[in-house]
């Protein structure tokens, strides 16, 4: 009897909650930002705001990114039935099976052609975004058109296989694009889809409007339509939010928009999660002075109220806890989310690891060795207030410690395309962003993608981290396909460069998503797929 | 006539080539449009987009390229947008008319009534009034201004009436009736700061020519006061003013980039914006090449204009 109370409980529930949702009707959401092209595997794309209002909509894709609660995890899409059989030897193989119902928006059915097609043009294409994992696939085999046989060269292994056909691509029609130009039929735009969602018009600079797949063949959006609208500037979009002018808005987290919420909105839903694909942290060059010091790194970690500076920064959002992994939060499960949880403030530490390595304290209050203060220049993006905000706090915190910090903004052009990656910088603060679920540092904090001769300066380890215990081991994250065997050496590279202090993680830049009580439907923000992942089942409050 | 007219485009000419020039080498200099690859999981991502754009050239054979095409009326293509600079120029020139066409005619006539009454009234009440509005209108932070607008109008009243707003002000909207919705607030913005401008130029001009022997010679000759203001003095009075709004006319078909950026209307000053945080060197040399064009014709109708009204000047 109970349970049958339980389960009518449930099932009232359930019908109140879909039944609460109207079918049909529109809805206009704002965007902050608009894509320079919707050809999704061109170096044009890469747009965050792109992905999130077109590509998730309209693109199908081998694998989705599944949040449950906190937790994320890869689930095979409904274009397949079911997941895909891997064969780690002699070579990786990948055989994908495809759902039969599975179709275009013309009808045409999605077959292996598609998924050759998508590998061909990223593998071989001119212009492409990133070619990482496509470009060791040596065939895809379409002779059975329910059947996508994937087999990478000879010799190489490449763990994040899940993301391929799909992540920021999808799959390409090869039936519409095969001996067109592919950019210029995807550009500005495209007819086709393969997701729930057509794109029916991209007025450039104005909006984007989506319409109802009608030959999708999963769950039908609710809404007739929706649009999304670009708003240039933050202040104009909670003005707008208010005004009922959009009916969601996803902002950045700034200082305006941080009060703009603590000051009170007003028949307004939101979800704020610090569970995110970002890490913002203090990017210290290794071997750059003073830093190529150990021990001046480990200061640092015992110099600064990290706690602090995240309360005072998204405080205000129950944001309050450092983030203690070079890992995003979205891929805590593959992570050691400890490894810097003893970089806590404390000065006594960071008198005797200084006083231990040969540093003594000037008349001035400032640590010296070898008459070399310790003075440096902390830089980071020009036009961010929140930066701003942060350089300022730690430039007091570092000051109290006994450590003079300079601070120097430049454009995010500059400080990406020239400065870091020449080395010229002592710390820097900006975040790491995670594009797929897959762990993996080594493109980071490899000793072999320090910027060199070598690599063609194309490395991006900026920090210069070497610890050549730590190279095979994230290596292995890139190559290891066995998940446990992947994520034990992904934490344990963590935990050496936590002891190395090559650098310190501070927060994890929280996502904001603010909707109209009119809006209605399971809405949540998915750290990896954005906030429209599932936007066919929004709809318009009854 | 002639011969000046051509003398000034062949002038035009040097001034367009040395600001595409500058525009050109100087963004090239400072701003890497690859940047924003270098955090791409790709190595090699950065270096292919280099050899794509062309950037593995030196700067001067870039812009000699760039030159070379410009001549022919082929800008390029965006290195941001994959598009044809022409075609987002002059996309972004459409929506920039909407809303510098009705804001010109309105604060030219404004102006034009505002200086006339206030010099003919000097040091009234009424002058006392425009003349401090038109400090505070000159004063005023556009950002802040057209804030302060959206909170009245979309806000303030609306709510004390217990109604829907009617303005909007993200975007443009799509037809006429709502054009004047989306485009009110945004027109009140640029109106408010040019009038405050004009009207002052215009009141100063009036001065100089309400004293003069020829105005005293026509209320003598008993003409009436209308048509001495309306007509004899105004004629010349308005030369300056035509001087003040050709150039200003010309400035503003580079975009208003504040008040696009408030309104996210994407005319000409939010393509600047957009093309400079990105390095688009294409873009932004069109734009800048576009922009002097207009200041140059501008300069020049005004020029003819002058000479129209005006007959002691002479362009030879």
């Amino acid at each position: 009897m109970a349970v049958l109370g339980v389960a009518l409980v449930v099932l009232a529930g359930c019908t109140s909650k879909s039944s609460s949702v109207a079918s049909g009707g529109s809805l206009v959401i704002g965007a902050e930002q608009e894509p320079d092209c919707m050809d999704w595997i061109a170096s044009c794309s890469g747009s965050s705001w792109g992905f999130w209002m077109a590509n998730i909509t309209t693109m199908p894709r081998a694998f989705n990114i599944a949040r449950s609660g906190d937790t994320y995890s890869y689930k095979p899409s409904s274009v397949l039935t079911g997941e895909p059989k891997l064969v780690t030897s002699p070579t990786q193989t990948i055989t994908y099976s495809i759902n039969p119902k599975a179709v275009w928006s013309d009808g045409t059915p999605i077959t292996s052609a598609d998924f050759q097609y998508t590998w061909d043009q990223i593998k071989n294409g001119s212009d492409i975004y990133d070619q990482t994992g496509y470009k060791d696939i040596a065939s895809v085999d379409a002779s059975d058109p329910q059947t996508a046989v994937v087999t990478f060269e000879e010799g190489t292994q490449f763990a994040s296989w899940k993301g391929l056909f799909g992540g920021g691509y999808g799959i390409l029609p090869s039936h519409i694009l095969k001996d067109q130009d592919r950019a210029a039929v995807m550009a500005d735009g495209y007819t086709f889809s393969g997701g729930p969602w057509v794109i029916d018009s991209w007025e450039k600079g104005v909006s984007i409007v989506l319409k109802p797949n009608q030959n999708y063949w999963g769950d039908k959006p609710k809404l007739d339509q929706v649009t999304f609208k670009f708003v240039a500037d933050t202040t104009s979009e909670f003005q707008a939010f208010k005004a009922g002018e959009v009916s969601a808005i996803y902002p950045q987290p700034q200082v305006d928009a941080v009060q703009q919420i603590n000051a009170g909105l007003s028949g307004v839903n939101k979800e704020i999660t610090a569970n995110t694909a970002n890490v913002e942290a203090m990017w210290i060059n290794n071997a750059a002075a003073p830093f190529d010091d150990r021990a001046v790194r480990e200061a640092v970690c015992y110099a600064v109220d990290r706690n602090a500076v995240v309360k005072a920064l998204f405080g205000g959002l129950g944001v309050t806890e450092a983030w203690n992994s070079f890992d995003p939060p979205v891929l805590a499960p593959y992570s050691d989310t400890k490894a810097f949880a003893g970089c806590t403030k404390d000065l006594a530490k960071v008198s005797s690891v200084l006083t231990a390595a040969g540093w003594a304290k000037g008349a001035d209050g400032i640590w010296a060795k070898d008459g070399e203060r310790l003075s440096f220049t902390f830089r980071t993006t020009s036009g961010n207030a929140r930066r701003q905000l942060t350089a300022e706090t730690l430039q007091t915190q570092f000051a109290d410690a006994g450590m003079s910090m300079s601070i120097d903004t430049q454009k995010a052009g500059t400080l990406f395309g020239d400065l870091l990656p020449a080395g010229d910088f002592q710390m820097a603060l900006y975040a790491q962003v995670a594009t797929t679920f897959d762990p993996g540092n080594c493109v980071l904090f490899c000793s072999t993608n320090i910027p060199s001769e070598a690599n063609d300066n194309s490395g991006q380890n900026w920090t210069r981290t070497d610890i050549p215990a730590a190279d095979p081991l994230l290596s292995a994250v890139d190559t290891e396909l066995d998940e446990a065997a992947r994520t034990k050496a992904n934490k344990e590279s963590m935990a050496l460069l936590a002891a190395d202090f090559t650098s310190i993680p501070l927060d994890p830049l929280p996502n904001i998503l603010l909707w109209s009580d009119k809006v209605v439907g399971p809405i949540s923000d998915n750290g990896l797929e954005g906030p429209f992942w599932n936007l066919h089942q929004w709809g318009l409050k009854k | 006539m002639t011969r000046f007219i051509l003398r000034r485009i062949a002038y035009s000419f040097v001034v367009l080539l040395v600001a595409s020039a500058v525009t050109f080498i100087g963004i090239s200099i400072v701003a890497d449009p690859t940047a924003r690859l270098a955090q791409n999981r790709d190595p090699m991502a950065r270096a292919r987009m280099r050899q794509e754009l062309g950037l593995d050239k030196p700067v001067i054979q870039r812009y000699g390229k760039w030159l070379g095409s410009a001549v022919t009326g082929d800008f390029g293509r965006s290195w941001q947008k994959k598009d044809s600079v022409i075609g987002i120029l002059m996309n972004a020139m459409k929506y920039t008319a909407w809303l510098v066409i009705p804001g010109f005619i309105i604060a030219a006539v404004l102006a034009f009534a505002i200086g006339t009454y206030s010099a003919i009234r000097q040091y009234s009440a009424g002058d006392y009034f425009f003349t401090g509005a038109s400090f505070v209108g000159i004063s005023m932070p556009q950002f802040w201004f057209a804030l302060i607008l959206i909170e009245i109008f979309v806000f303030t009243i609306p709510s004390a009436f217990g109604m829907d707003p009617y303005f909007r002000f993200i975007g443009i909207g799509d037809t006429l009736g709502d054009r004047f919705k989306y485009l009110f607030l945004p027109v009140c913005v640029l109106v408010v700061q040019i009038v405050a401008e004009w009207s002052r130029y215009h009141r100063a001009s009036m001065l100089d020519i309400l004293p003069s022997d020829y105005i005293r010679s026509a209320h003598a000759r008993g003409v009436p006061k209308r048509t001495v203001v309306l007509k004899h003095a105004t004629k010349n009075a308005l030369v300056p003013l035509i001087v003040i709004m050709a150039i200003d006319a010309g400035l503003i078909v580079g975009g208003l980039v504040v008040t696009e950026q408030v309104f996210s209307i994407p005319g000409m000053g939010r393509v600047f914006v957009e093309a400079l945080e990105y390095g688009d060197a294409p873009m932004l040399t069109a734009w800048v090449v576009l922009t002097a064009v207009a200041v140059v014709l501008f300069n020049l109708l005004a020029d003819i204009i002058n000479a129209l009204l005006d007959p002691r000047v002479r362009l030879a």
